[in-house]
């Protein structure tokens, strides 16, 4: 397999053979990640897809110097910004594919470094918790604590990705993560000081 | 512990569960407190508990669907094929501009000619790119005359279009500086992408529709190019409610600057007694010249009424210097259509660049179907350069 720096320069050339390459290596990733933003498959589905037609429309502009991965990832969260302030009905949508243990599909969703099956059920329970939660933030605060908890990336990199500024990204995530709790704790999945 | 020290760690709390975040002094405020706080030691728990969770189930990657990639290669090679048009990143499309909803023909300009009183009171105002969109109003309003169109430009020979001098005013010095095109305020400008949908204009319908008289260029009525009535608007985004101006208006003369200290218009203000006879009186002078009124609006304070006008590039000086004297309070623009040509030029270079570079035909297919969307929109800019902007206040009282 060629490196992806091959990859990128091919495809930059128009080669789609490439591209599709770059694709299948990374689709799983941004599927994923679409997956967090959105709340649900479908949506996700559909932001992956465009994600990845807007990838190979602008792939001239791609800085070799970045990670290709975060590039795909900041599309995906302009993509979806672009979305939901366009369709201001984009509200609350539930996790809506239930955890189900010993169940081949929960198998086929997964690719995880869990390696027994309570683990894997473990893992399905958890992303299930974290994406009903996340789905009742607004989706300034949902995207800030995606990124940052989630997915892991660093204050700046979330300020360059949102276009704004460091302190409104502290602000953000303080914010994010205080509901977060809040609605954690009327879930009955974390305790409440008393 | 008193309730404004939780409060006030509290605020800290869900920044302290990442490294480096807070200040050291912060940070030591946090551990003092909690190491008192029983309510605080357990609300930084569930946050770092949390922070875990969602760490924890970010690590878990999900399988994409099966058929993800296959449809995005679908749709990517039809666009190759041109078999739906691809998105066209290029277009830049503005916020929608002002107009009193009173106005059938204002409130539907949802991109036109810059307003310069818009520069005036704020940077961060929207500027108005004659797009597509134009049509729309276009044939609303009084049927255009034709112009003549240039001569299909061969998009490597085309040279940026120099903005034309213009005399903004006979009082301030400055006026008579015109600054080069590099100085166009561009900072204001909001970037959209036209839809797919959008038809490309075609100059070369132009001569189809012109009227044998008006062959060439003519000092008469001559204001409205045939591919701004006949663009098909692209999908029009919904409108936000247009601000009216909220600087005041000015008392006396006024010299405009951009970021760069260099003159963008001159303002002159002056007032009526009778804004009907004002009004009527701007109007002939607009189509003496060719122009047409393409908005209108209210300024901030109620009492001056803004017109945006569109004049033939040629007739602007007379058109100025007889408003001036009409006692019209003028701003004019400085046309920075330019500006969109020389990003349509550079799109245009770097598309043949990767055409000359491609070795696969159906990538060629797509690059040839850009590169003649590209020409078509550069025919538009520069049939927009062709005209001038101008902003007009009527004072509604002295």
């Amino acid at each position: 397999m060629k490196p992806i720096e091959e990859l990128v320069a091919a495809s930059r050339g128009g080669n789609m053979t490439a591209f599709e390459e770059l694709l299948t290596l990374y689709q799983d990733r941004v599927y994923t990640h679409c997956l967090h933003l959105t709340g649900n498959s479908y949506d996700a589905q559909d932001l992956a897809q465009d994600v990845f037609i807007q990838a190979f429309r602008k792939i001239s502009s791609f800085r070799g110097d970045a990670d290709f991965g975060t590039w795909l990832h900041r599309i995906a969260v302009n993509l979806w910004i672009n979305q939901f302030r366009r369709n201001s009905k984009i509200t609350t949508i539930s996790y809506d594919e239930p955890v189900s243990t010993g169940d081949g599909e929960m198998a086929r969703e997964f690719i995880t470094t869990e390696n027994s099956p309570q683990d894997l059920v473990e893992a399905s329970e958890r992303a299930y918790v974290v994406q009903s939660a996340l789905a009742k933030l607004p989706e300034e605060f949902k995207i800030v604590v995606v990124l940052r908890d989630l997915e892991g990336y660093s204050y700046e990199e979330i300020s360059e990705m949102l276009s704004c500024s460091l302190g409104t990204v502290k602000s953000r995530i303080n914010r994010g993560r205080k509901l977060l709790r809040n609605i954690l704790i009327e879930a009955g999945l974390q305790s409440s000081y008393s | 512990m008193k309730m404004e020290d939780c409060k006030y760690i509290q605020d800290l709390l869900p920044l302290y569960v990442d490294d480096g975040v807070l200040s050291v002094a912060e940070c030591r405020a946090v551990d003092e407190h909690i190491a008192h706080c029983g309510e605080c030691a357990a609300e930084l728990r569930d946050l770092q508990e949390n922070a875990s969770l969602l760490h924890l189930a970010g690590r878990s990657i999900f399988q994409a669907p099966a058929d993800l990639s296959s449809r995005v290669m679908e749709q990517l090679r039809a666009e190759a094929a041109g078999s739906i048009l691809s998105e066209v990143p290029v277009v830049r499309k503005l916020e929608p501009g002002r107009g009193r909803k009173a106005q059938p023909r204002a409130s539907r300009w949802v991109s036109g000619i810059a307003a310069v009183a818009v520069l005036a009171v704020s940077v961060a105002s929207g500027i108005h790119f004659l797009s597509g969109e134009s049509a729309k109003v276009a044939q609303e309003a009084e049927p255009p005359a034709i112009v003549a169109p240039e001569s299909e430009p061969a998009p490597a020979e085309i040279a940026v279009p120099e903005t034309e001098p213009a005399a903004v005013s006979p009082d301030p010095p400055a006026a008579d500086e015109q600054q080069p095109e590099e100085a166009i305020v561009t900072e204001t400008v909001t970037v959209a992408s036209v839809d797919a949908e959008t038809e490309p204009e075609t100059t070369a319908a132009a001569p189809a529709e012109e009227t044998p008289a008006v062959q060439a260029e003519p000092p008469a009525p001559a204001a409205e190019t045939v591919t701004v009535a006949e663009a098909a608007p692209p999908e029009e985004t919904a409108a936000p409610e247009a601000p009216a101006y909220t600087e005041p208006v000015p008392s006396g003369n006024v010299i405009l600057l951009n970021q760069n200290d260099q003159v963008r218009s001159t303002m002159l203000r002056m007032s009526f007694s009778d804004v009907e006879a004002a009004v009527v009186s701007l109007q002939t002078l607009v189509s003496d010249c060719g122009g047409r009124i393409v908005d209108t609006t209210v300024s901030a304070d109620s009492n001056s009424e803004i017109f945006s006008v569109k004049v033939p590039r040629a007739e602007a000086d007379n058109f100025i210097v007889s408003v001036t004297s009409s006692g019209f309070v003028l701003s004019q623009e400085q046309d920075f259509k330019t500006s969109l040509y020389s990003q349509l030029m550079e799109e245009y270079l770097q598309l043949q660049t990767q055409l000359n570079a491609s070795a696969s035909e159906e990538v060629a297919i797509q690059l040839r179907t850009q590169l003649s969307e590209v020409e078509q929109q550069m025919n538009a800019a520069q049939q927009d350069a062709q005209y001038e902007s101008v902003v007009i206040w009527v004072q509604m009282s002295e």
